[in-house]
C-alpha cells in the first residue's frame, strides 16, 4: 500500500528526502498543466514547474500536514507566475519632444483659457496658482484649506478640463 | 513529464546539498569556536588559581571520606569567592551554548546521516 501526502511530508521532516521523489511524481502533471494553461513558453513553463517544487521543498519543515498538498503547490505557482509576468512586462517607450512655450500655440493658449471660465473660481485660482509653480503645501496655505482638499479640487479641475476639451 | 520530474529532483538535491553543507559548517564553526572560548577561559581560571594557590584546597579530596563530605561546602564556597565574577559568568555563559549547541546537534544527527546517505546515493547514481 502507497504512503499517504501526510506519511511522505513526516518522512522528509525526519530526513528522508528522497521521498519528495513521490510527490514529485504525484503532482507534476497537475502543476505543469496549470502553468501550461497559463504560459506557452515551454523553457520558462518548466523553470516555473521546478521553481515551484523547490520553494515547496524549501517550505515543507512548516507545512501543516493537515492540508491538502496540491492547492499549496498551485499557489505557489500562481505566485511564481506573477513573478514571471511582473520581470517580462512590456514597456511602452514614451515619445519624448518637449514643448516649449514657443511651440505651444496662442490658439491652445486661448483655448486653455476659455476652459478655465468654465471651472468653478476655486479650481481656476487653484491651477492658476499650479501654474505658476507653486507646490500644492504652498497652494493650501495660500487658500486656507487643508492638502488634501487642494488635491480634490486639482483632480477636478483637471477632470473637466479633459472633459470639456473632449 | 519524467524529463521535468528528474530536473525537479535535480534542483532539489542541489539545493538540500548546499543546505545541509552550509548547517553541518555551521555546527562545526560554532562548536569549535565555543569550545575554544570555554577552553580559553578554564585556562585563565587555572592560571588565577595558581597564582592565588586556591588549589591548594582540592588536597582535602586526598582526606577521609568523612571530613570531605563535612568539609566540601566551605572548600566549594572558598572556590566560589576566588573566582573573578567576570569570568565565572563568561565560563557558565560560554558554557550553555556550547552544550546547547552540542546538544541539538545529537538531537538532529539521525536526521543529518540520513539526509546525507540520501544525497550522496543521488550524486553517485547520476
Amino acid at each position: 500500500m502507497g504512503l499517504t501526502d501526510t506519511e511522505i511530508i513526516q518522512r522528509i521532516k525526519k530526513g528522508e528526502i528522497d521521498e519528495f521523489r513521490l510527490i514529485v511524481h504525484k503532482y507534476t502533471r497537475p502543476v505543469v498543466n496549470f502553468v501550461r494553461q497559463r504560459l506557452k513558453n515551454t523553457d520558462d513553463m518548466e523553470d516555473i514547474v521546478q521553481l515551484s517544487f523547490v520553494k515547496f521543498y524549501k517550505a515543507i519543515n512548516y507545512f501543516d500536514t493537515s492540508r491538502p498538498i496540491l492547492p499549496y503547490l498551485l499557489q505557489i505557482a500562481k505566485n511564481e507566475l506573477k513573478m514571471y509576468y511582473r520581470s517580462h512586462k512590456q514597456t511602452l517607450q514614451l515619445d519624448e519632444t518637449i514643448l516649449t512655450e514657443k511651440e505651444v500655440s496662442i490658439d491652445q493658449t486661448e483655448d486653455i483659457h476659455t476652459l478655465l471660465n468654465y471651472l468653478p473660481h476655486d479650481q481656476q485660482k487653484a491651477l492658476n496658482l499650479l501654474s505658476d509653480g507653486y507646490s500644492y503645501n504652498e497652494i493650501a496655505h495660500k487658500l486656507g484649506k487643508p492638502l488634501n482638499t487642494i488635491k480634490t479640487i486639482i483632480r477636478r479641475a483637471r477632470l473637466q478640463l479633459i472633459k470639456h476639451k473632449l | 513529464m519524467k524529463n521535468i520530474e528528474d530536473k525537479i529532483l535535480k534542483k532539489v538535491y542541489q539545493e538540500e546539498t548546499k543546505h545541509t553543507a552550509l548547517d553541518i559548517a555551521f555546527r562545526i564553526i560554532l562548536i569549535a569556536s565555543f569550545g575554544t572560548i570555554l577552553i580559553l577561559l578554564l585556562s585563565v581560571l587555572y592560571e588565577i588559581y595558581l597564582e592565588q594557590s586556591t588549589l591548594d584546597i582540592l588536597q582535602l579530596f586526598s582526606e577521609d571520606k568523612e571530613v570531605v563530605f563535612s568539609q566540601l561546602g566551605d572548600t566549594l564556597k572558598t572556590l566560589y569567592v576566588s573566582t573573578p565574577l567576570s569570568i565565572l559568568l563568561l565560563i557558565i555563559s560560554a558554557g550553555l551554548v556550547f552544550f546547547s549547541i552540542i546538544y541539538l546537534t545529537i538531537k538532529n544527527f539521525r536526521r543529518i546521516v540520513t539526509k546525507l546517505k540520501y544525497i550522496i546515493s543521488f550524486w553517485l547514481k547520476s
